[in-house]
């Protein structure tokens, strides 16, 4: 199993966020995390990335504790795509494409003609090469979230965990980056992102853990868990809501067969 | 062709350029002739004659002035670039910690308690370190969630002690002989540098210098947010340490042989990114030339422009100033 987590609870010293988080990602699966504001989706991203210790419960990568892992060779087995946003001094796309193959890098090292190559062919992958030599605040918010998929690609990655990933972008981007998404798979590499469309997890996802604020978390099928019986649980909502919400435009992607 | 690609030969021939007028300019002016003589006959006989005014001028006036604008010019910019970087602020200049002020009360401590200019020196360099170190413990004891920020915000609290230290000393300080010393001291100046000054500067700075070097690619990494820094592969917390270590070191060395002389660390760095871009491998190359040519230009004007030597802190915040509101109104500025 590429990461594993058992009996993970996460959050701050003075503040539990979820409990009993047990959840299993195999090689080139993709999982769609879905929960509450303020249930503790990027906290437990955050907590699988190493970025923050879990309050109880253990974390395995490839088999082996999280603990054990140095930040390079994390680097090299787990990425993290956050959301696209502003920076601060104005890279240009390639550079900050090259940024990630830092993690292979030697102390003194700077990248190689080979890493730009490996940049290049990660911009390709995502149709994006001839962005390379545009400053990143010079392009759109959908084009920055695939530059740093990108960056991400560079890193070689066995899994790639995205922070609601389609939260900024319009409606073409959106379908777009879900594209992009399932074409990851085809490169096996798994995907582990936070969203908050059941419509994008029941698109792309093998399945989706569910989080329950300070309870629980549950990891199904999408056909299993994103009734609207779940949804309606999970977002506090009437299940009728739901099902208008989530049927109007285009054809119900439901299966009304488990609606009660 | 745009600056970027003439960027390198165009600041080799400003900073060519600065040299050149540095050593002509002054009360004593040089000819090119005079200087290749100078040269020529330092370099067959391996020894200068120093009854020759000339000679005393270019070996014993000028040129450890102007190796030490180049030093310091070149230390102050990388700083500057180093801490904006890791800082993740344009705005950020090189005394962001601290270190000028801890420098400049050690310094009006000695002037005060009537030591030597190399005491003064060590205290200054001293204090200034000793700052930073107390504003990093500080800021770890802190339960601010974001690091930088808890550094920042000691380094402002830290600094205004250090201030009103300086002005009780002013306050307590001889009107006729210390007062003005400590008052030029503030205002920067390099003016009576020797060369020995530079033998025990120079040192520091290279130290200073070598780990920005070295680990310049690095810098790319943590002026991006800490968590993604992280997930990329480095050592945040670490690699950001030696960062602060070197810059501060830099900037010590440089106020400690200079005084305070600001803006330069501030705007120089907005300058090197018009020219070189944000990648710190080019940008702190750009930045210490830069820095350079810009220092030892100001100096040769705060030496000839008046008859009086001008304390750089004026020339340099009267250029400064100016350039910088400049870059903001172009929107340059956060870049």
């Amino acid at each position: 199993m590429l990461l594993e987590l058992k009996q993970v609870a996460i959050g701050y010293s003075q503040q539990q966020l979820a409990t009993d988080i047990n959840i299993q990602i195999a090689d080139a699966e993709i999982v769609c995390l879905l929960g509450r504001n303020g249930s503790g989706k990027t906290t437990l991203l955050k907590t699988i990335l190493n970025l923050q210790a879990p309050l109880t419960g253990q974390i395995y990568i490839a088999g082996k504790p999280l603990s054990q892992w140095s930040a390079p060779e994390l680097a090299q087995q787990i990425a993290y795509v956050p959301q696209a946003q502003h920076y601060c001094f104005s890279f240009s796309v390639l550079q900050m494409v090259l940024m990630g193959c830092q993690a292979r890098l030697r102390l003194f090292a700077t990248p190689s003609t080979q890493d730009t190559q490996r940049a290049y062919q990660a911009l390709a992958i995502l149709g994006i090469e001839h962005l390379a030599k545009q400053q990143i605040d010079q392009i759109s918010g959908g084009e920055r979230q695939l530059v740093l998929i990108a960056r991400a690609l560079t890193q070689s990655p066995k899994l790639l965990i995205m922070d609601e990933p389609a939260a900024s972008l319009d409606f073409g981007n959106q379908i777009k980056l879900l594209n992009q998404i399932q074409q990851l798979k085809q490169l096996g590499i798994a995907v582990l992102m936070s969203t908050h469309h059941p419509r994008h997890a029941e698109l792309v996802a093998d399945s989706v853990v569910i989080l329950h604020k300070h309870t629980h978390a549950i990891q199904g099928l999408p056909s299993a868990l994103l009734t609207a019986l779940e949804l309606a649980k999970l977002y506090g909502v009437s299940q009728h809501s739901i099902e208008r919400h989530l049927s109007g435009v285009t054809p119900p992607l439901f299966n009304t067969k488990v609606l009660p | 062709m745009t600056l970027t690609h003439i960027k390198y030969p165009l600041l080799i021939c400003v900073c060519l350029g600065s040299l050149l007028l540095a050593f002509s300019s002054g009360q004593y002016p040089l000819s090119l002739q005079q200087q290749g003589m100078l040269l020529l006959h330092f370099f067959s006989q391996h020894s200068n004659d120093i009854n020759d005014s000339a000679a005393n001028v270019f070996w014993h006036l000028r040129l450890p002035r102007i190796l030490a604008a180049i030093m310091i010019g070149a230390g102050l910019a990388a700083a500057g670039a180093a801490y904006q970087g890791m800082f993740r602020n344009p705005l950020v200049s090189p005394d962001i910690l601290g270190v000028s002020a801890g420098a400049g009360l050690g310094a009006v401590l000695g002037i005060y308690l009537d030591q030597s200019m190399l005491m003064i020196q060590l205290l200054a360099f001293g204090s200034g370190m000793l700052m930073v170190l107390l504003v990093c413990a500080i800021a770890r004891l802190s339960q601010q969630r974001d690091p930088m920020l808890s550094l920042v915000l000691v380094g402002i609290a830290l600094a205004a002690l250090c201030g009103a230290g300086i002005s009780l000393i002013k306050l307590l300080a001889d009107p006729y002989s210390q007062l003005p010393s400590i008052t030029f001291w503030l205002m920067g100046g390099l003016s009576g540098i020797s060369l020995s000054d530079l033998q025990a500067t120079m040192p520091l700075i290279l130290i200073g210098l070598l780990p920005l070097f070295l680990l310049r690619w690095r810098m790319n990494l943590l002026s991006l947010p800490d968590d993604e820094a992280k997930t990329l592969g480095i050592n945040v917390r670490q690699t950001r340490l030696i960062f602060i270590a070197s810059a501060t070191l830099l900037t010590a060395a440089a106020v400690s042989l200079a005084g305070i002389v600001g803006w330069l660390g501030l705007v120089v760095p907005h300058i090197a990114r018009l020219m070189a871009g944000a990648d710190f491998r080019q940008l702190l190359p750009t930045s210490m030339l830069t820095g350079a040519a810009l220092l030892l230009f100001t100096d040769t004007l705060s030496r000839t422009l008046v008859d009086i030597e001008l304390p750089l802190g004026i020339l340099t915040a009267c250029i400064g100033a100016p350039f910088f509101i400049f870059l903001l109104i172009r929107g340059q500025g956060r870049r």
